[in-house]
């Protein structure tokens, strides 16, 4: 939940600070002679626009930024921080929705937003190199002219870099069909917390001992800093099919995506848009044609070779209409498509432009019980007065309800919070996660605890500590409790120790 | 130590988990002081925890397929079955979810997922008997892999028994879950060296409608490679693309199920229905030249496709199918090519990029020359998509003096020039004397120390697979 509590301020540095230490100059100089001098950031001005990541409800100013733009750079950067005992956190576009990037006043960003260059585009192995600032959306541009693309589609895709999708692990509306991040991340050179450079992967899946590259992809920069990506392409799908389904009762919507599975038919995507979310579209400059009277929308797309593709929209079409569809819109064209997609795409940005203040959650549940639990979050909301607009993943049960408010209404960021809480125990008793692809960041950390239990954090606490065995990497960030105060006074030990020159 | 180890194995579990035939589980040929098989995961966390206490040396195993596999281990005192665990626990073909024990075999998972018309897309070398957990903790990937994922890709969750006995319920139950580190990926492929799989939740696919394999002969191997290539740079996706040798195709004939069945017997007359050596007269009858090498294309999809898929394959290798497989003819292939490497004395994989398979098979052909027993028995299975060529050793090369001198060597040297070139040369299974000598993995590159430290947390007191896996040879070994 994007909300900030002076616990959560506590352990991300030790001291709320009015006034943050100055940087020192000694270290000013040191990474200045690193990465130059417009690649360290330290006035407190200019650090403003680091001090929060996508959800703007939580602001941490920095410490300082610094811009490295190569391995060996961040490799420098890493050793000398680490050498005098600061915390630092990798940094990729900024567009995360758990609170991962952000840094308390004693910590350091390391932004990895100077390292943009395809390394290597090798089109034969349906492979690429790439540092980690590269956006998501321009590797698959590069790879266009060679029929190829990069998969995972997150619905930041068009600002959020190749380095932050491995952080988060990222998924995206076509996950469904294409799977995760995790699929398509074959190697990594990896900055470990104490400056050493070390190479993950091997050669056509063969193993190279454990599956470091596995465990790597989703550790939100706990581990390190991945400065080489070496990833996985696809070729691009030579047709396209996209229908927007238009339901009165939610309950059929989902029932339509049920009913898709179990026919057999593997859509690229089948996402889901409540009543609440197509009203706040179509009152936004955003409006895409949805009608507002409509309990849902769903969106279904295949993609793959153009034979035998129309049968299986048709088919889709059937089984929509079956479940009560109203109405079936079918793209005859790209433009078509994207009109078809523009209602779903832009819901965030709609939601974002009627109150101030927007609660954004994440949860997966076993498919087959998404219809309990939307019951459940809409109960839920109507008891503590809230509107929860829904959007969703329909086809692997990764759902965002989401409650637009006013924090500066009074008692309401209360019962936000309580709503929160209950909606995610609702999920997680449904047989769910606490997070489908934003991640734990600060934001879900507490809810960690819901899922598994203190023996799998504890084992997770000991892998991380092989990474990190000092705590500097992205202290506070995805595990709860103990390890939240332990790294909050290390951080606070450690933060006054830089040696004088 | 044996008599005691035996008495405290009886006060631990009940008699009949305490198991017989102990020459039946040897382990890189180390026959164990006692074979247990737990009946549940309570008791599996209580043998590891006294073995940790007591610092025996366990070797997990499921149906026993894998044991000649990987690294032979420093010492086997105990191996632990996973026989006793052999449930499926829950089906949920509405979420395409399956969750089952470790002892169930793939097999086994398959019918009761077939029902539903859904299946888990795995085809690993080796045993047809072999279980989920033998294939999640060795990660093994078949021709399949490419495509629809290797067995890491699969899984949802899984429940690990450490090294000193704690149970530990990793990832979850959805398809979609980034809560916390994925140990699950840690888990699989860690042959048994962190801890022991007992369960896992899985993800399936549904069973496409169509499934067609084309084949195409040539008595050069390097022209169907080009064809292969060729079909593998066009935009379109075979699920799987192998290139087989003729001893090979002989071999498969040799192995395939039903094959006194007629039908089955006719439409594999491309590959021989049983085991004589190439150049019998019968061959011509068939319609089988005996020293042709075969290219293997499988399509997935909704008819029209897959009828399309067939005309793009033809046209991208530049030459029409001698013969396409459907149904259960396919499907007897492909289990016979995954079948292929049980049984058979040596089987080294060659890695390289898909783009040199060129190179790759050269240097597997050489390999085998060196290693091999010369009898024209021995044979390569390419997988075109993965880019790793498979040289299969028969049986009886190494029996000769000098010739243990020679494969190791021949081993080593394709091995340098392999990871010279950032390949990778892993025998997957071998007489124990020379896998010990050469080591199964390979280099495992500068992350050993993670993993090293990684192991050290999982299983503090070095209770498992000691030495099967990566960095055999010191004392380091995980």
């Amino acid at each position: 939940m994007a909300l900030c509590s002076a616990g959560i301020c506590l352990a991300m540095g030790g001291k709320v600070n009015v006034s943050p230490r100055p940087f020192p100059d000694a270290l000013a100089r040191d990474l200045t002679r690193i990465v130059g001098a417009d690649g360290v950031i330290t006035d407190p001005v200019r650090l403003l626009v680091y001090e929060s990541d996508g959800l703007t409800s939580y602001r941490f100013r920095p410490w300082g930024v610094v811009f490295p733009r190569s391995t060996g750079e961040t490799s420098a950067v890493v050793a000398r921080l680490a050498a005098a005992g600061i915390p630092f956190v990798p940094r990729g576009a900024g567009t995360g929705l758990s609170g991962g990037a952000l840094a308390g006043p004693d910590a350091v960003i390391v932004a990895t937003t100077r390292m943009t260059r395809i390394l290597e585009l090798d089109p034969p192995n349906r492979r690429a190199v790439v540092q980690p600032g590269v956006v998501n959306t321009r590797l698959s541009q590069a790879a266009r002219p060679y029929g190829l693309y990069y998969a995972p589609d997150p619905s930041s895709q068009t600002a959020c870099t190749i380095g932050g999708n491995v952080a988060e692990n990222s998924g995206g509306p076509h996950c469904l069909k294409y799977g995760v991040t995790s699929r398509y991340i074959t190697g990594l050179t990896v900055v470990l917390p104490d400056g050493e450079v070390v190479r993950l992967g091997s050669v056509g899946g063969e193993p190279r001992g454990y599956d470091l590259v596995g465990l790597f992809v989703g550790s939100e920069g706990t581990f390190g800093i991945a400065t080489e990506i070496e990833v996985r392409l696809l070729p691009l799908p030579e047709a396209v099919e996209t229908l927007l389904a238009i339901f009165d009762a939610l309950e059929d919507a989902g029932r339509a995506v049920t009913e898709i599975i179990a026919s057999g038919l593997l859509p690229a995507a089948l996402e889901i848009i409540d009543r609440e979310t197509i009203r706040a579209v179509e009152a936004s400059v955003f409006a895409a044609g949805y009608p507002t009277d409509a309990d849902a929308a769903l969106v279904v797309e295949f993609d793959g070779p153009a034979a035998g593709l129309a049968r299986d929209a048709e088919r889709a079409v059937e089984l929509c209409r079956g479940a009560g569809a109203r109405e079936v819109r079918r793209a005859r064209d790209e433009k078509e498509r994207e009109a078809l997609w523009r209602g779903r795409k832009k819901a965030f940005g709609a939601m974002g432009r009627i109150a101030p203040d927007l609660l954004v959650q994440d949860a997966t549940v076993p498919r087959t019980k998404l219809p309990e639990v939307l019951r459940r979050i809409h109960e839920i909301g109507g008891r503590y007065g809230l509107t929860v607009a829904n959007v969703f993943h329909a086809g692997d049960g990764n759902l965002h309800p989401n409650i637009v408010f006013d924090r500066r209404d009074p008692g309401l960021l209360e019962r936000v919070e309580r709503a929160s809480k209950e909606i995610m125990a609702a999920c997680v008793e449904a047989g769910g996660t606490i997070t489908g692809e934003h991640g734990v960041g600060i934001d879900k950390r507490r809810y960690m605890g819901l899922i598994y239990s203190p023996e799998v954090i504890e084992a997770m606490r000991q892998v991380r500590a092989v990474f990190d065995p000092r705590g500097l990497c992205n202290p506070g960030k995805v595990l709860p409790e103990r390890e939240l105060a332990e790294a909050g006074k290390a951080a606070a030990r450690a933060g006054g120790r830089v040696p004088a020159r | 130590m044996t008599g005691t180890l035996r008495d405290e194995l009886t006060r631990l579990l009940p008699p009949a988990c305490l198991r017989g035939e102990l020459g039946r589980w040897a382990v890189g040929g180390e026959v164990p002081a006692a074979v247990v098989a737990p009946e549940n995961v309570e008791q599996v966390a209580a043998l590891l925890a006294k073995a940790s206490q007591e610092r025996w040396k366990v070797v997990p195993a499921g149906a026993g397929t894998w044991l000649a596999a990987g690294n032979p281990p420093e010492r086997v005192d105990i191996v632990l079955g996973l026989s006793g665990l052999r449930t499926v626990l829950e089906y949920e073909p509405a979420d395409l979810m399956i969750r089952a024990q470790a002892g169930v075999a793939l097999r086994a998972l398959d019918s009761v997922c077939g029902e539903h018309r859904q299946w888990l897309p795995l085809d690993p070398p080796g045993d047809p008997a072999g279980t989920l957990g033998a294939t999640l903790a060795t990660g093994s990937a078949g021709p399949l892999a490419s495509f629809y994922g290797s067995p890491r890709d699969h899984v949802l969750g899984l429940t690990l028994v450490t090294g000193d006995g704690r149970v530990l319920e990793l990832g979850g139950r959805v398809v979609k879950n980034v809560a916390g580190y994925d140990l699950v990926k840690l888990a699989v492929g860690s042959w048994g060296t962190l801890g022991v799989i007992v369960s896992a939740t899985l993800r399936l696919t549904p069973v496409p409608d169509q499934d067609a394999t084309l084949l195409f002969r040539d008595a050069d191997p390097l022209a169907l490679v080009a064809a292969a290539r060729g079909v593998l740079e066009k935009p379109m996706d075979p699920v799987a693309c192998v290139v087989v040798s003729p001893a090979t195709c002989w071999a498969l004939g040799g192995t395939l199920p039903h094959a006194s069945d007629a039908a089955t017997r006719q439409g594999f007359g491309a590959l021989g229905s049983s085991p004589r050596p190439p150049g019998g007269a019968a061959d011509r009858d068939l319609g089988v030249d005996p020293d042709a090498w075969l290219l293997a294309v499988r399509l997935h999809g909704n008819r029209e496709a897959v009828e399309d898929a067939v005309r793009r394959v033809e046209e991208a290798a530049g030459r029409a199918a001698a013969r396409r497989l459907e149904g259960a003819d396919g499907r007897g292939f492909w289990d016979a090519v995954s079948q292929a490497e049980a049984g058979v004395a040596l089987v080294a994989r060659v890695a390289l990029p898909p783009s040199r398979l060129k190179d790759t098979l050269m240097l597997a052909r050489r390999l085998l020359g060196e290693v091999g027993g010369g009898n024209g028995a021995d044979g390569i299975i390419a997988d075109a998509c993965a880019g790793v060529v498979h040289a299969l050793v028969r049986g009886g090369a190494f029996s000769e003096a000098g010739a243990h001198r020679r494969a190791a060597a021949a081993l080593r040297e394709t091995r340098g020039e392999v990871e010279g070139e950032g390949g990778t040369v892993v025998v997957s299974h071998g007489p124990p004397a020379l896998v010990r000598e050469v080591g199964a993995w390979g280099d495992p590159g500068p992350a050993l120390r993670l993993m090293q430290e990684l192991k050290r947390r999982f299983d503090p007191a070095g209770v498992l697979n000691p030495g099967r896996f990566v960095g055999f040879g010191s004392d380091r070994a995980v």
